[in-house]
This record gives C-alpha cells, sequence and structure tokens, in this order.
C-alpha cells in the first residue's frame, strides 16, 4: 500500500535503494534457477562423455576403437592368469586362446552376456527402426499437416483431428508399446509373405500362384516391422505439429498469387508452398523422429531382443519378396535396449563398465548430434526465408 | 466465375482430381483418429476381459480355501518375522559383548580343523603306538607329531584362521593360541584352559538372551505345523479343480472339433471325449472339511502363540551392548502391538471364512483398484492390487514436480524477460537440448552415478536421519532425474505463456513505476497463470507416464509406502505403474490374466495422462491464454 501512495507523489521517483536490492535478489534467484538446470545437463554428458570416450578411442592410429563399432555383442570373458593378472576377452578371442593354448591356466572365470564385442547389433536394429519410422511418419504427417493448413474448413472434422492429435501428444510411451504388442505383434491383421504359414495364427493365407508361397495374415511378431511402425505412431503427433508450423510460415500471398494465376489447388500446393516449407518441415520431422527414436519402452515388446548373432539380413530366409519380408519381420537388437539390457538386467559388475560406457555414449552423441545439427539447420533456415 | 479459371479433368469414381487429392489427405490426417480409437480400442479390449477371469479366480481362491489358508500364511510370516529379527538382535549382541571369547572359540576351533586336515597320518602312527604301548616308538612319534605343530604354527596365516579379525588387537591371546596349539594331543583330544573358560563365559552372559530366544522361537511352532499341513491340502484342492476344468475344457474342444472331421478321425476323436469323465460340480464342499474342522486348532494356536511371544519379548535382556541389537529389539517391542492386532484382524476374517459364499463381481472389481499388493510369480497365489503402483507413482511424480516446477518456471521468467539476448540465445537451444537426451540416458545415469553419490551426501552429519539412504534406487532418485526430463516442456509452454502477454501490459506497469521484478511478478505472471498452469500439468503427463527411468532407477519394490515415515517414504525403493508393465509384460504369455492386469494397468494409466491432458486444454480454453 505504501509503493501507490509513493508513486501517485512521484510517479518518476527513482525506486528506493530496499526496492533495488529486492529487485537484484530477485533476478539473481531466477538466473540461479535457470543455471541450475543447465549445470545439471553439462554434468550429465560430461560424466558419461568423460568415461565413454576412452572406450571408443584408441592411443594409437587409427586412434578409434573400430572393434567397438564392427564387432557384434557377445559373452565378455573375465579370468586371472597363473601370473595373477586380469584379462578380459570376447568370446572368439577366447576360443581362439584357448585353442591356441590348450594348457593356459584360468582361474575365476567368470562370462557377462551381451557385454563384449561391439555394438553393431544394436546399431544396425536402431537404423533400420529409425528408416521404417521415418518413411510412415514423414508420409502420413506430412500429408495430414498439408490437409489440416491447405484443406480444412473449420468445422466438426477439423476439430475432431486436433483434439485427438493433441490428445496423442500426452499418451505415455509404455502405453505405445502396449497398443503396438496388442495390434502389429499379435493380432492377425498384418500380412508377411511366407512359404510356411503358421496356420495356428493366421486368419487365412492367399495362396500366391505360381510360386509356392502365401500372403498369410498371421501378425508380424516382434519385428522390425512393428517396431518402426509402433515408434511412427508415437512420432506422428510431433511430425504433424512441425509440418504445419514449417506450411503457416509461408506467406499467404504465395498461395494467392499462385492461385490467381490460374493454378489447381494441388499445382499451387505443390509450386507454391511446399518448395518454401520443404527445409523447415525435414530439419524439424527430423528432430522429431531422433527424439523418438531415443525411445525405449516403445520397443521393448514390440521389436527389441537383448541378443542376436547375426544381423537381420544375414538371418533371413528366401529370396526376393520373402527374403525381405523375412528379413523385416526380424526381432532386431537396438541401442537404447540394449543399454538397458547392460544396466538393468544383469547383475552390476565392473567388467560391464565398458560396454555401458561405450553404448551410452555412442548413442548419446548420435542423438544430441543430430538434434544440433536439425536445431542449427532450422535456424539457418529461418534466417533466410524472409519474405 | 471462379469456373472459368477451372480445368475440367477426368473424373474417376465421379470425383476429380482434386477431390481426389484432398481426400488422400483428408484421409492420412484421419489416420490420427483412427490411430486414438484403435489404443483405445485395443488396450479395453485386452484390459477388460481381465474382470471376468480375475473374478474367477477369485472364487476359487475362496471355494478351495486358500484364502482362509492365506489369512493364516500372514500370521505366520509375521511371526517369523519377529523370529528372525530376534536371531539378528541375539547375534549382534553376542558380537558386540564377546568379541575376543568368540574370536578365542572360533579361531582354536579353525585351528583345530587345520591341525586334524594335515596331521591325520601323524596322528594315527601315535595312536598305533600308545595302543601297542612301545616307548620308542611313541617318543619318537611323539616328536614327530610336536615337529609338525611347530612347523604348522609357524607357518599358518592369521587371516585365514581367525577370518572375522575378532582377535585383533589381542596379539597376546594369539600367541596363546599357537602355543596352546603347540602342545596339543590328537588322542586325548583336550581343550586348554582358557578356551574352556572362554566359552562357558560367553554361555553364561547369553544365558537370559538366549532363553527369550528359544520362547520366542518356540511360540509358533503350531501355527507353523498348522501352515504347513493346511497349505498341503488347499493346494490340492486348487490342482483338482483346475484339472476338472480343464478335463471339461479338453471335452468341449473334442467334441467341437469332432463336428467339423469325418469319417474314423470323427470316431476316435468322440472316443477319447467320452473316456474324459467330468465331475458335474467339484464338491468343494466335502474337500474343505478338514479346514472347517482346523478352525479350532487355529483359534487355539494363536491364542498360544500370542501369550509366549508376549513372555518371550518380555523377556528380552534391556541391557544391550549393541546398537544395532538395541535398535532390532526396539522394532520387536514397537512392532509387537500392531502385529497382535493384525493377527486378531486375519483371525477374524479366518473364522468368517465360509467356502460356499460369493465373491461380488464389485468386490473383485474393488480388489483391483483398491489391492494394497501386487504379487506375481508366486508358488501360492497371484495377487493384483493397483494401489502400490499408484502410489509409487504419485509419489515420484510429486518429488519431480516439487523440484521442476519452480526451477522451469524461474528459468522460463528469467530467459523470457530478464535475460539479455545473447544469454537467451544461449540458454533456448541448451534446454531444447535436454529434451533430446534419451530417458534411458538420465536412467543410466541415474542407476551409475548419481545414486551412489546421494547415498553418500545423505550420510553427512547434518542431514536428518529420516532423510537418509538405505537403498541407492530409491523415489527420490528417480524423481530428480524426471524433474530434468520435466524441465524442457514445461519451460517451453510456459515461456510461450509469457511470450503472449502483450506488451503494453509491460510497458503499462513500467510506466506507472514498477521495478523490472515488481512486473514480472505482479503483471506479467498473474496474466500468463492459465498458460502456467497448463504447462505445469503437461509436465505431470510426461513424468506420470515416463517408463525407463522409473524402471531403472526407482527401486522396483512393490510395497505400500510406510505413511508413519513422514517425508522419509521418499527415500524408499518403489515401484511404478509404467514400470511394473515394463517389467513384467515380456515374460507374460499372451491371453494369461497376468498379460490382461498389465494391459489394465496400461488404460489405467492411458486414462489418467488423457484427463490430465484434456484438463490443461480445458484450463487454456477456460482461463483464456491471453
Amino acid at each position: 500500500m505504501s509503493d501507490s501512495k509513493t508513486i501517485s507523489k512521484n510517479p518518476f521517483r527513482a525506486s528506493s535503494q530496499r526496492q533495488k536490492v529486492k529487485d537484484g535478489v530477485g533476478i539473481s534467484i531466477f538466473a540461479i534457477f535457470t543455471y541450475v538446470i543447465l549445470t545439471c545437463a553439462v554434468v550429465i554428458i560430461g560424466k558419461i562423455t568423460l568415461d565413454g570416450l576412452p572406450v571408443i578411442l584408441k592411443s594409437e592410429a587409427p586412434f578409434i576403437n573400430t572393434e567397438f563399432f564392427t564387432k557384434k555383442t557377445m559373452t565378455l570373458n573375465q579370468f586371472y592368469t597363473e601370473e595373477g593378472e586380469m584379462i578380459r576377452m570376447d568370446h572368439d578371442d577366447f576360443i581362439d586362446f584357448k585353442n591356441s593354448n590348450p594348457e593356459a591356466v584360468i582361474k575365476d572365470h567368470k562370462t557377462f552376456s551381451y557385454a563384449g564385442g561391439g555394438i553393431i547389433g544394436p546399431l544396425v536394429g536402431t537404423f533400420m527402426l529409425v528408416i521404417v519410422c521415418m518413411i510412415t511418419a514423414l508420409f502420413i504427417g506430412i500429408s495430414a499437416a498439408i490437409y489440416l493448413n491447405e484443406y480444412a474448413r473449420k468445422g466438426k472434422m477439423l476439430n475432431a483431428v486436433r483434439l485427438s492429435i493433441m490428445n496423442l501428444a500426452g499418451v505415455p510411451s509404455i502405453v505405445y508399446g502396449l497398443f503396438g504388442a496388442a495390434f502389429f505383434v499379435h493380432s492377425p491383421f498384418f500380412p508377411i509373405f511366407t512359404n510356411t504359414p503358421d496356420w495356428e495364427k493366421a486368419l487365412f493365407a492367399l495362396p500366391l500362384w505360381p510360386t509356392d508361397g502365401y500372403l498369410s495374415f498371421q501378425g508380424w511378431g516382434e519385428s522390425l516391422l512393428a517396431g518402426g511402425l509402433t515408434l511412427a505412431v508415437m512420432a506422428l503427433p510431433v511430425i504433424i505439429a512441425a509440418c504445419e508450423e514449417s506450411l503457416k510460415a509461408v506467406p499467404k500471398g504465395f498461395r494467392e498469387a499462385s492461385l490467381a494465376l490460374g493454378a489447381t489447388k494441388w499445382q499451387c500446393i505443390r509450386t507454391a508452398v511446399l518448395p518454401y516449407a520443404a527445409p523447415g518441415i525435414l530439419t524439424a520431422s527430423v528432430l522429431g523422429i531422433t527424439r523418438v527414436a531415443g525411445e525405449t519402452a516403445p520397443i521393448m515388446f514390440t521389436a527389441a531382443v537383448a541378443g542376436k548373432d547375426k544381423l537381420p539380413w544375414e538371418d533371413a530366409q528366401g529370396t526376393g519378396l520373402y527374403w525381405f519380408s523375412d528379413m523385416m519381420t526380424q526381432s532386431v537388437q537396438a541401442l537404447p535396449y540394449h543399454i538397458y539390457v547392460v544396466t538393468g538386467k544383469l547383475p552390476d559388475d565392473p567388467a560391464l563398465k565398458e560396454m555401458q560406457f561405450g553404448s551410452v555414449f555412442v548413442f548419446l552423441l548420435l542423438v544430441i548430434s543430430i538434434a544440433m545439427i536439425s536445431v542449427i539447420l532450422r535456424a539457418r533456415f529461418r534466417k533466410n526465408l524472409k519474405w | 466465375m471462379a469456373k472459368h479459371f477451372q480445368r475440367q479433368g477426368r473424373r474417376i469414381l465421379g470425383l476429380d482430381k482434386q477431390s481426389w487429392i484432398k481426400g488422400f489427405f483428408g484421409g492420412n490426417a484421419g489416420i490420427s483418429i483412427v490411430v486414438l480409437f484403435l489404443i483405445c480400442f485395443f488396450l479395453m479390449l485386452e484390459a477388460f476381459r481381465f474382470f471376468p477371469s480375475h473374478h474367477e479366480g477369485l472364487q476359487v481362491y475362496r471355494k478351495s480355501g486358500q484364502e482362509y489358508v492365506g489369512h493364516l500364511m500372514e500370521q505366520a510370516d509375521g511371526y517369523q518375522e519377529f523370529v528372525s529379527f530376534t536371531n539378528q538382535a541375539y547375534f549382534a549382541e553376542y558380537d558386540a559383548r564377546y568379541t575376543k571369547e568368540r574370536g578365542i572359540k572360533d579361531s582354536w576351533d579353525a585351528l583345530l580343523g587345520e591341525i586334524e586336515d594335515e596331521g591325520e597320518d601323524l596322528a594315527e602312527v601315535l595312536e598305533d603306538a600308545r595302543d601297542e604301548e612301545d616307548e620308542a616308538a611313541i617318543a619318537e612319534a611323539e616328536g614327530a607329531y610336536r615337529t609338525f605343530l611347530k612347523d604348522l604354527t609357524a607357518s599358518v596365516s592369521r587371516q585365514s584362521i581367525d577370518s572375522f579379525g575378532r582377535l585383533e588387537g589381542h596379539d597376546d591371546t594369539w600367541e596363546k593360541l599357537l602355543l596352546a596349539a603347540q602342545t596339543y594331543d590328537p588322542v586325548e583330544e583336550e581343550t586348554p584352559d582358557f578356551v574352556a573358560e572362554a566359552i562357558q563365559v560367553q554361555k553364561e552372559g547369553m544365558h537370559s538372551f538366549t532363553e527369550a530366544k528359544g520362547e520366542i522361537a518356540a511360540a509358533g511352532t503350531e501355527l507353523k505345523d498348522l501352515r504347513s499341513k493346511l497349505v498341503a491340502i488347499t493346494a490340492k484342492i486348487a490342482e483338482d479343480a483346475e484339472a476338472g476344468q480343464s478335463a471339461r475344457a479338453r471335452k468341449e474342444a473334442l467334441l467341437a472339433g469332432a463336428t467339423k472331421m469325418e469319417g474314423e478321425d470323427k470316431a476316435a476323436a468322440l472316443e477319447e471325449a467320452e473316456k474324459i469323465v467330468i465331475q458335474d460340480e467339484f464338491p468343494f464342499g466335502e474337500r474343505v472339511q478338514p479346514l472347517e474342522e482346523a478352525k479350532e486348532a487355529h483359534r487355539q494356536a494363536v491364542a498360544k502363540m500370542r501369550t509366549k511371544l508376549a513372555v518371550g519379548i518380555a523377556k528380552l535382556p534391556a541391557q544391550l551392548e549393541s546398537d544395532k541389537a538395541a535398535q532390532l529389539i526396539a522394532q520387536i517391542k514397537n512392532g509387537q502391538e500392531r502385529f497382535l492386532d493384525n493377527v486378531d484382524r486375519s483371525l477374524e476374517k479366518a473364522q468368517d471364512w465360509e467356502f460356499d459364499k460369493d465373491v461380488g463381481f464389485f468386490e473383485s472389481v474393488a480388489k483391483f483398484f483398491f489391492g494394497r499388493d501386487w504379487i506375481t510369480n508366486s508358488s501360492w497365489t497371484n495377487v493384483y492390487g493397483l494401489l502400490p503402483l499408484l502410489t509409487g507413482s504419485v509419489v515420484i511424480s510429486c518429488i519431480a514436480l516439487f523440484f521442476a516446477v519452480p526451477l522451469s518456471i524461474g528459468a522460463a521468467i528469467y530467459v523470457n524477460r530478464l535475460a539479455t539476448l545473447r544469454e537467451q540465445n544461449l540458454i533456448k537451444p541448451s534446454i531444447e537440448m535436454i529434451q533430446a537426451i534419451p530417458s534411458i540416458v538420465l536412467g543410466f545415469f541415474g542407476i551409475m552415478v548419481l545414486g551412489q553419490h546421494l547415498q553418500d551426501w545423505s550420510q553427512a552429519a547434518w542431514v536428518p536421519e529420516f532423510l537418509q539412504i538405505k537403498d541407492r534406487l530409491n523415489a527420490f532418485n528417480a524423481g530428480l532425474l524426471l524433474a530434468l526430463m520435466a524441465v524442457p516442456t514445461i519451460f517451453t509452454l510456459c515461456e510461450d505463456a509469457l511470450n503472449n502477454v502483450p506488451r503494453a501490459y509491460t510497458e503499462a506497469s513500467l510506466a506507472l513505476g514498477a521495478s523490472k521484478l515488481q512486473t514480472v511478478t505482479r503483471v506479467i505472471v498473474p496474466t500468463a497463470i492459465s498458460g502456467i498452469l497448463a504447462a505445469v500439468l503437461l509436465g505431470l503427463g510426461r513424468v506420470i507416464g515416463e517408463t525407463m527411468v522409473v524402471l531403472l532407477v526407482a527401486g522396483n519394490r512393490i510395497s505400500m509406502p510406510d505413511w508413519g515415515q513422514g517425508l522419509g517414504l521418499m527415500m524408499q525403493p518403489t515401484h511404478t505403474m509404467t514400470g511394473i508393465i515394463a517389467q513384467e509384460m515380456p515374460e507374460v504369455g499372451e491371453g494369461t490374466l497376468h498379460y490382461r492386469a498389465l494391459f489394465l494397468v496400461g488404460l489405467v494409466l492411458f486414462s489418467i495422462s488423457l484427463s490430465i491432458n484434456i484438463t490443461a486444454q480445458r484450463i487454456i480454453k477456460r482461463l483464456g491464454n491471453v
């Protein structure tokens, strides 16, 4: 109350010393809050980098631990020699070692599943999942955004679509996982090409004359397709929102000019809107997909397995379409799930540390660098596109 | 007029090209509605099928008498806890009081073991010599045995003999032991005086405690016997009942299958179906007769346990040297009353049990939503109760929001209104970058780094006792990490809300002489409050649905939080709805009761996040986002 009194006396009076101190304290509290958040992030990223970097670097040329990126995940063996020296070896090296030195004394032999070798399996799996997710989600997402931004008129339909997009964005990732398990994995609505349909599971199977194969509606099982599509469903709201934003940024004048020149609606969109929105659409979508691809919960029961000896295309049977179908219905390793397996499912042991920090660091590096590149690119596009 | 510019294209199914294109895009937009619908449909499809099977399971649980035995088991388990606490206290006290004496006894036993192992042959020679009463041979054998003992005592390692280090600081006693060992006679097998004395001292000193311990251990023998007897009976009943049911199912399947078959197959199937004998109604009433008869014995066993337990606990010594023992005994004494109350209650429930009382359908539904236990993979019976998981989720979300809300709102205000342009350009993308950190990485950080550090820090002197962390993985640890996950969500939405406050408001406030801070706290924040509220709600939605962090870090112990501990319950390990789905889903078979229970949990989670979302949208709409 006293404030209002003084103000009414002289509105241009400089604020009192006390008010200045109060201001200073208040503002610095807000500043401290901000920097606390940033510090947390820096500490987490820094710690993982510090412990993870040594795993993927080597002291001699080519300075990068290529084995870590090119070997498949396998069991890690740990033992002591007669002199008491501790040795850790991947399983293939261990077998070679035993064959070449059958007399070697091995004490305290311990094995750790999935903790040895490299991460080519999880890397490839994640990559393929993201490809499936990206193709589906970009296709549906961009089309939906074009409809919402270019065609739709205000009405019930538009409201319903917007409401469901908004609600989809809030659905927990694990619920997407459950949905994926019930819909893509277990329900028999999804067909595969195969020579040997699983008659018990299959709804029906179309014989594909003249080959002796079938298009069998038996569900995809835990597979690349099921996992990728679950991720795509999850990425959809993010992508639609991102695309709409980019489409909105294209000035109305472009459309009006194009329509006035006699272009059809589709010509207008194709030539006057999409080319200018495309960079924004792509960067924003990549950002959204990166975020979704980092999720573990949706692929836990739709695609991911803890260990696999072969890459998807090595394991696929048959030829042509059958080979492709078999490859896409393989279960895969995935980097985030691999991290979960080596940290959450195995009993903790110092022997696992290299694999744990190595995979986490690689994963974080991938995700952060893709995100950073798209943020930078987006900023640049925004700057360039001034109309 | 517009017609003039339009080219007429080919029509397909009465629609021209433009309409087809529009329809195509519209169809893709409609997919989001379809997806939302499908998610609801598939969740409900599995989840709602949970209730009938759950109800049926509970019926069998009651009819077979397992329900009765369940109450009995509860009592016996509670009692067993007292026994194990007493044992722990006993040994803690023993160790504290008679470290040296135990050291002497154990070391002597270990030494003897070593001597007898290594000197077996020599001892036999000596014994033979004595039997034959050949003086020269005896002297020789004794001499050999002495040298052997000397060598052995010289070479023996103290760590391996005194493995608990109880004789540390008693070097003279150790020497005494070695000396005594050197004069040990394998035939006479005498225990040296000081060792015998040490044993005697222990025995006398622990006498009263030993007695109390014995009393407590004896209190529940009858209850335990009754329990194992009845468990066997009811398990058999349940098994037989299930066998009857599966026989019926098999017969029905065979008969149904036979209608599709022809000729010999049909005859064979029919014949097989004929062989399966089905009892019309499983005779539960007859089979559970032993349980009805055991009711009286049960009452008596409980009464006996009550009195004996009270006697035993009263006998527990009050003067204790070990802090741990004192703590345990205090726990025993404190828990006594509550335990006895529980015993009375479950006794009453057990006595009320009747095999033919119907389990209401709504009772079974309520058992899921208000059940305080979630027990799966148990050899006895699976229990599905949502409450511990729901409270776990809520506790963790509260912790997360407690940290995330002030931090992110503060940061949003700072960046939006107070920071310099350069700071803004640095901070905004950085916080966006935090959002890009995958949750599994945060969980990993919690399990590998943060957990240990938090535990170490909580041991500091200034931390009150109830906040000290006993388990590395707990709700607090998970809450902190989830706070970091919620920050970008809340920050971004808050910033949007602040951005939407018209410039004129700020200008007017400043022109009236308000300071920067006053403008922010009294004009801008109140104007944007609806947006901020919505941001917090959406942050809550994000936190409650987060999976990997809680799965890795929250400790995954399914129990109701101990409200008696006040804020200390933050430091307990807990389990969450998301965590349980992620943990158990990969292990259950499709279509089982367990599988459906997990879907039901998922449906609850889905409804919670959906309602949070809708509320947030309402708030924005109602209060108007300025």
